[in-house]
């Protein structure tokens, strides 16, 4: 997926770390931000359902907790939700800045066709995960609406 | 952990009300299950679940609303009223089955579903005015069979008199010839 990795492409509009403490105040920044690009209502239930659901996955299968970024890329919403993975020491510090600080232990949660991530790409224009041995990595993509 | 989530039950008209507030999600999801059983053993009566101050349900939180719902006695005919159009998504996207009442036209801001739960009230409407239209004719058809029975029975009962009347007046001319 293009424009993910690479930091050049665009302003991270968000980032934000969450645990099972945070989901709420993750929902509600996620929707203001979505609310700030100009979507609509109905696609803001989407992008909140979807990163919700991501980060309900990283606090149940993915350590605990994880982080969850946004930026524009192209005249599409990418939402990137991370988790250090199962079993990994500190799941705050796991994720760090994509690369070099995750502690390298965790066990990326198993990409089962479960309902959730079926809900995720149901909503979502595009959907890429890529487990990895330092946790796990979700991107959605929403276009945004033309300008 | 913040608490978001809040279970106020009513009794209204012999109806037992149950107000979702806040939001319902995997944190949550166990409390309002608790919340809502208890208030819905503590109560008589049809059952309808008023969502219309539900901010967030997730797909953990929707099964924990359908678990409920779905496990009520069909004699409490639980229904959903005031779904808001994000809740409606989730709980349309899981295919769950639960039964919906239709918006209030007048309400203001009608959800999209509306036009659905309209369809579906039409429907219902034409299948019991079928039904009625069923018991109508077949009461007509009752009608119109005792209706016949009835001119038969005048019709035996008039030939019998007549025949009375002529038996009469034979023992009448009978008599005056004697």
């Amino acid at each position: 997926m293009r424009g993910m990795s690479g930091d050049s492409d665009a302003a991270v509009a968000f980032d934000q770390p969450f645990d099972s403490d945070t989901l709420s105040e993750l929902r509600n920044a996620v929707r203001s931000e979505a609310s700030v690009l100009g979507l609509p209502d109905a696609r803001t239930a989407e992008v909140v359902l979807a990163v919700h659901e991501l980060a309900a996955n990283a606090v149940v299968h993915g350590g605990g907790a994880g982080r969850a970024r946004m930026r524009v890329v192209a005249g599409e919403l990418h939402c990137q939700v991370s988790d250090p993975g199962a079993g990994s020491g500190d799941a705050r510090t796991g994720m760090g800045s994509g690369s070099g600080s995750g502690t390298g232990t965790g066990q990326p949660w198993p990409f089962r066709p479960g309902r959730g991530l079926w809900i995720v790409r149901n909503v979502a224009d595009r959907f890429n995960m890529a487990p990895s041995v330092s946790g796990s990595q979700v991107t959605v993509v929403f276009t945004l609406p033309g300008r | 952990m913040a608490n978001y989530l809040r279970v106020e039950a009513e009794s209204r008209y012999r109806q037992c009300v149950l107000h979702v507030i806040g939001e319902l999600d995997l944190i949550t999801a166990a409390e309002f299950a608790d919340r809502a059983e208890e208030a819905v053993q503590a109560s008589t009566g049809p059952v309808v679940v008023d969502l219309s101050s539900l901010t967030f349900v997730d797909i953990r939180g929707a099964r924990a609303l359908a678990t409920v719902i779905c496990t009520l006695p069909a004699a409490r005919r639980p229904v959903i009223r005031s779904c808001p159009p994000h809740v409606r998504l989730v709980l349309d996207l899981l295919n769950l089955p639960l039964s919906y009442l239709p918006a209030d036209p007048l309400a203001g801001n009608a959800p999209p579903s509306l036009t659905r739960d309209l369809v579906d009230l039409v429907q219902h409407a034409r299948l019991d005015a079928g039904k009625a239209v069923l018991a109508a004719s077949w009461t007509m058809a009752r009608l119109t069979d005792t209706g016949i029975r009835l001119a038969n029975t005048r019709e035996r009962t008039g030939l019998t008199r007549e025949q009375g009347q002529q038996t009469l007046a034979r023992t009448r001319s009978a008599r005056e010839r004697a």
